[in-house]
C-alpha cells in the first residue's frame, strides 16, 4: 500500500469506489453534497519528489555542509509543500491528517535507518575477512599486526558461556515468573518484584565487578568462562523473569479455572495447561534474553579475560568470546586487526540471528493452534 | 457409568449406603446449602442463603445482574475461593457431608461437582480428544488405558450431543470448533470425569439460538444421571429446563445479594409469593 493510498483512506475524503472525481472530472451527474475536493493520488509522490529535489539541490550547491542536513532539508520541504498543498485544496482537517500520517511514516523510516546502516556496514566490512579459515582458526601465534587467524576460539567461548548462563537463568527466571503470576501475593512477591526491577537496572559492568570481587577474589575461584556465565546470568535472570511473567499473565484465567473445576491439582494446571499455552511466548522471551547477553562485553572482560587460543574447559583459565575478541582486536588498532573485529561482529550478529530464528521456529511449532 | 471412581468419591463415601437404606422415600437433598455467607475480602457478596437441591433434578438460579447467582454457584464446588481474598461462611452439604469441612480437599470436591463456564474455554494446546480426557489424565484417573479413554471420549461426546459432528476429527485442536460446539465440548469434558453434580454458569449466554437449543436438550438428557444447578439470565430458559427455581435479588448496588424465593419452577413463574419475584419474572425490572 503506498503512502498516498493510506493517506486517502485514512482521511476518508478520497474518491468513492466509483472513482468519480467531483472536482475536474465532469461526469453525467454533478458533484453531490457529500463530495469534496481531493488531491490527485500522486500528490504524496509529487511532494516527495519536490522535497527530495530541494534536498539534492542544497547538497549539490554546497550550501549544506553537515552530513545529514540535506536529508533534513528534503524532509522539511516535503512536509511544508505537502501540507500547504492539502490545506489549499482539501482544507484544514485533511491537511492535519496528511501531515500527521507523513510524520508517522517519517519517524518509522528514521528509526529503521540506523539499523539498516549498521547491518550493511557490518555485512560489507565483515565479509571482507570472512573465509572458512577465519571461522575455523584461532589467534594462536598470529601476529596482531598481520592478517590471518580467526574466531573459532571466540565462538566456542561465547557458545559455552551463553549456554551455561541460559542453563542457570532460564529455570530460575521462569520459575520466579511462575511464582509471581500463579502464587505470589503479599510481601514476598512485592519484594521479589522490587529486586527484579533493581536487577534489570544493574549496569553490566557492575555485574562483572560483582562476580570478579565475589567469585574470583573472595571465594578464590579461577578466571573462567563459568565466571563469565555467572555474570551474564545476573543480567539475564531479570529479563527472563519479566518476559516470562508477561507471557504467563496473558494466559486467560478461564483456562486455569476450567482446569481447576475439573479437579486438576494446581501444580498440574500450571505444568500442563498454563505453561504449554504460553510456551511459544516463553521461548521467544528466553531467546531474546539470550540474544541480549550474547553481545555483553564488559562483564566478560572482568571475568573471562582474554584468550588467543581455544579453551574448551569453561571451568578454568581464561576463555575467549566474540565480544571480548572484538574488543581485543579493536584495541590493537592495526588495519588487519580492525578487519578481524568486523568479521567477529558479523559472526556475532549471525549467531544472534540464528538464535532468534530458532526461537521463532519453535514458537510457531508449539503455538496453540486453532485450525 | 462404569469409569473407575477412584479417589474422586472419597468425599461422599457414605452416599451409597445412605441411598440404599431408603431407596423410595422422599428424596434426600443432594446439596444442602445452610446459612451461606459469601465474601470477596471485606465485601459480603451474598448473605444467608438456605437452599436445597434435589438429586437428579435441575435447579435454576435467576435474578438481576450482580445479585450473586454466579457467586453462589462457584461456592458450590469451592471455585469461589480461587479468587484472591474470597471465602465463605456457613455450610454446603453434599449428601450430608460439608464440602467446607477443613479436612475436605477442594480438588476432590471439584472431581465430584463439575462445572461448565459462561464462555467456552477449551484448552487451546489440546485436541478435541485431549480436551475430553483432560480431567481424567491430569487428575481424577491417571493411567487409564487407551481403550478405556477411547470409550470415555465417545460416551462423553455422545452425551454432549457432539459425537457425530467431531468423530472424524478428534485429533484436531479444540479451538477449531465453533462457539456452540466448543461449549458442548466443555460439557463433554465436565461429564467425562463423572461428577455427581454439574454446575452451569450461564452456559448459553455466548451461544446462538441453535446451539442454545442443543445445550438445553442436553440438559434434559443429563438430568437423568446428574444433579444440575444452572445460572441463567434467560427466564424462558429457566422455564424450559428447570424443575426448581431460586430467585436472587439485591436491594442496591454494594448491598449483599439475598435468596428471595425458591420453589418449583412452575410456581415461581405462575404464582410467585414474593412481590419482588413477581416483578422480576413478569419483566417489570432487572
Amino acid at each position: 500500500m503506498s503512502l498516498d493510498t493510506v493517506v486517502n483512506n485514512a482521511s476518508g475524503g478520497g474518491p468513492g469506489p466509483s472513482g468519480r472525481r467531483p472536482a475536474g472530472d465532469e461526469g453525467k451527474r454533478g458533484p453531490s453534497r457529500l463530495s469534496a475536493r481531493v488531491l490527485p493520488p500522486w500528490a504524496a509522490a509529487a511532494a516527495g519528489s519536490a522535497g527530495l529535489g530541494l534536498g539534492l539541490a542544497s547538497w549539490a550547491s554546497g550550501i549544506t555542509v553537515i552530513g545529514l542536513a540535506p536529508a533534513v532539508i528534503a524532509a522539511l520541504s516535503f512536509f511544508t509543500i505537502y501540507t500547504i498543498w492539502t490545506l489549499s485544496v482539501e482544507g484544514r482537517r485533511h491537511a492535519v491528517d496528511r501531515l500527521a500520517t507523513a510524520l508517522i511514516y517519517a519517524a518509522a523510516v528514521a528509526a529503521l535507518v540506523p539499523l539498516v546502516w549498521i547491518l550493511v556496514t557490518v555485512l560489507l566490512r565483515g565479509l571482507s575477512v570472512m573465509s572458512w579459515s577465519f571461522l575455523t582458526e584461532t589467534m594462536r601465534n598470529v601476529d596482531p599486526r598481520k592478517a590471518g587467524g580467526g574466531v573459532f576460539h571466540a565462538v566456542i567461548g561465547t557458545l559455552e558461556q551463553v549456554g551455561i548462563a541460559a542453563l542457570i537463568s532460564v529455570p530460575i527466571g521462569v520459575l520466579t515468573a511462575i511464582y509471581l503470576v500463579e502464587y505470589g501475593k503479599g510481601r514476598l512477591a512485592k519484594s521479589i518484584n522490587f529486586f527484579v526491577d533493581v536487577m534489570t537496572g544493574i549496569p553490566s559492568i557492575v555485574a562483572g565487578m560483582f562476580i570478579f570481587t565475589f567469585w574470583i577474589l573472595t571465594l578464590g575461584f579461577p578466571t573462567s568462562g563459568f565466571a563469565g556465565a555467572l555474570a551474564l546470568s545476573i543480567l539475564m535472570i531479570p529479563v527472563v523473569v519479566r518476559s516470562s511473567e508477561e507471557m504467563l499473565r496473558i494466559v486467560p484465567n478461564e483456562l486455569r479455572e476450567g482446569a481447576l473445576a475439573l479437579g486438576v491439582p494446581k501444580y498440574t494446571v500450571i505444568a500442563r495447561i498454563v505453561v504449554p499455552t504460553a510456551i511459544s511466548g516463553l521461548l521467544t522471551g528466553v531467546m531474546l534474553a539470550v540474544a541480549r547477553v550474547t553481545g555483553e562485553t564488559a562483564p566478560l572482560l572482568l571475568t573471562t579475560f582474554l584468550a588467543q587460543d581455544t579453551n574448551w574447559n569453561p571451568f578454568s583459565d581464561p576463555q575467549a568470546s566474540l565480544p571480548t575478541f572484538i574488543w581485543d582486536q579493536i584495541s590493537r588498532g592495526t588495519e588487519p586487526a580492525l578487519n578481524r573485529a568486523w568479521g567477529g561482529a558479523l559472526v556475532l550478529i549471525t549467531i544472534v540471528l540464528i538464535f532468534y530464528a530458532g526461537a521463532r521456529l519453535l514458537a510457531v511449532r508449539y503455538a496453540p493452534k486453532s485450525r | 457409568m462404569e469409569i473407575a471412581r477412584g479417589q474422586g468419591s472419597s468425599v461422599t463415601a457414605p452416599t451409597v449406603e445412605k441411598q440404599a437404606e431408603r431407596p423410595h422415600e422422599v428424596k434426600a437433598p443432594k446439596l444442602e446449602i445452610s446459612d451461606l455467607n459469601i465474601y470477596y475480602g471485606d465485601f459480603l457478596a451474598v448473605e444467608a442463603v438456605n437452599l436445597n437441591v434435589e438429586p437428579r433434578s435441575v435447579m435454576a438460579l435467576i435474578g438481576p445482574s450482580g445479585c450473586g447467582k454466579s457467586t453462589v454457584l462457584r461456592a458450590l464446588d469451592r471455585m469461589h475461593e480461587v479468587t484472591d481474598g474470597a471465602y465463605v461462611q456457613g455450610s454446603v452439604l453434599l449428601d450430608g457431608h460439608d464440602i467446607y469441612d477443613p479436612q475436605v480437599d477442594p480438588v476432590l470436591v471439584r472431581r465430584t461437582i463439575g462445572m461448565v463456564f459462561q464462555r467456552p474455554n477449551p484448552f487451546p494446546t489440546m485436541s478435541i480428544y485431549g480436551n475430553v480426557v483432560a480431567g481424567l489424565k491430569l487428575g481424577k484417573a491417571k493411567g487409564l488405558s487407551k481403550s478405556d479413554l477411547d470409550g470415555i471420549v465417545e460416551k462423553s461426546l455422545r452425551a454432549a450431543n457432539l459425537w457425530e459432528e467431531v468423530k472424524d476429527r478428534l485429533k484436531r485442536p479444540g479451538a477449531s470448533l465453533s462457539g456452540g460446539q466448543q461449549q458442548r465440548l466443555c460439557i463433554a469434558r465436565a461429564i467425562a470425569i463423572e461428577p455427581e453434580v454439574l454446575l452451569m454458569d450461564e452456559p448459553c449466554s455466548a451461544l446462538d439460538p441453535i446451539s442454545t437449543l442443543a445445550v438445553e436438550e442436553l440438559i434434559q438428557d443429563l438430568r437423568a444421571e446428574f444433579t444440575i444447578v444452572i445460572v441463567t439470565h434467560n427466564m424462558q430458559q429457566a422455564v424450559r429446563v428447570s424443575d426448581h427455581t431460586a430467585f436472587f435479588n439485591i436491594a442496591d448496588i454494594g448491598q449483599p445479594g439475598h435468596l428471595i424465593e425458591t420453589g418449583p419452577t412452575k410456581e415461581i413463574f405462575a404464582n410467585p409469593r414474593d412481590p419482588q419475584t413477581r416483578d422480576y419474572v413478569m419483566g417489570r425490572f432487572g
